[in-house]
């Protein structure tokens, strides 16, 4: 892979606002959950897949920054005893998320399209 | 089985020190995951979360934090210039024969008066920069200034009374966060929804 094509790409993505790696993960999760879905769903659906510890904070901080971006829309829901009568939120991923997750698979194809494997795996 | 109340301790410290819009779904969260979980985790998440919240908004505002402390360590000696032209006129030390409490009055409020102009200039030259300027954050950031150096100025006059040696670091130190509250003030005047 040629330097210039491969630092072309990323600059392509800061142009454009490509998403980081957790954003990625929490916008894949809420689309996969295909309802709206809270914090504990998102995180159980990231660690089912990735099979490492996520952090709740984390997911809270992640989804804040997705819906200052647009990317992701909220409403509180019911409020249970077990969570000491604290409103539960809901995520749903916006028309403009869904756009970024698309965007952003499409450049991390091209990505990997041009990377040779490694020793012992096939295509 | 775990014990189904979650340490409050913990609890305290999710609800008071991680910032942000969703910390009460965060905490209810991790309220309902917690007979599941135990207190290990519990612990882990809430000391986790208060740390990226301290990471997001050292993140967010790194730039006001730098300028105040390049702007009282590096222009020190600009500014020390600043006000001895400014202040060359006024006779220092005469506050010494008034009785107690006015002397130690009269010498914090010259502290005050001071200081007040390179502050006051750091504070207008940071809003310029960030293109927040208007009167009124800058007035409501020069308030700030005032009552954020009435204290430092009163701890440091303790601190020099009780015949501790001060370095030049410490007051330094003190008037770079008073800067620094001074323009988060005035910040958070110019857009009410700024975190």
């Amino acid at each position: 892979l040629q330097s210039k094509y491969f630092f072309n790409i990323f600059e392509e993505m800061a142009e454009r606002g490509y998403l980081g790696e957790f954003e990625l993960m929490v916008l894949l999760a809420l689309i996969r959950l295909d309802e709206p879905a809270y914090g504990i769903p998102i995180a159980a659906e990231i660690e089912k897949y990735t099979r490492r510890d996520v952090l709740l904070g984390s997911v809270y901080a992640t989804l804040e920054r997705l819906q200052e971006k647009g990317l992701v829309t909220s409403e509180l829901g019911e409020s249970t005893r077990a969570r000491g009568g604290r409103a539960k939120r809901y995520f749903t991923p916006t028309r403009k998320g869904r756009r970024r997750v698309a965007e952003t698979r499409e450049a991390l194809t091209r990505l990997w399209h041009r990377l040779p494997l490694p020793k012992g795996e096939s295509a | 089985m775990n014990d189904p109340t979650p340490p409050r301790a913990a609890t305290w410290l999710l609800e008071h020190l991680v910032p942000g819009a969703m910390t009460e779904a965060l905490a209810g969260d991790l309220l309902e995951d917690f007979p599941r979980r135990g207190p290990a985790w519990y612990w882990r998440q809430v000391l986790l979360a208060i740390l990226t919240g301290l990471f997001r908004r050292l993140r967010r505002k790194w730039l006001s934090i730098a300028f105040s402390f390049a702007w009282i360590f590096g222009g020190g000696e600009w500014l020390a210039r600043l006000n001895m032209w400014l202040f060359s006129w006024m006779p220092v030390g005469w506050w010494i024969r008034l009785p107690w409490p006015w002397s130690l009055a009269v010498e914090i409020a010259t502290g005050i008066v001071m200081n007040l102009a390179p502050l006051t200039l750091g504070l207008g030259i940071y809003l310029l920069i960030v293109k927040s300027f208007s009167l009124r954050a800058f007035t409501a950031g020069f308030a700030t200034a005032i009552a954020a150096l009435a204290v430092s100025d009163v701890a440091i006059t303790f601190l020099r009374g009780n015949q501790y040696r001060l370095s030049w670091i410490l007051p330094a130190v003190l008037y770079s966060l008073v800067l620094l509250i001074s323009i988060w003030t005035a910040q958070r005047r110019a857009s009410p929804t700024a975190t």
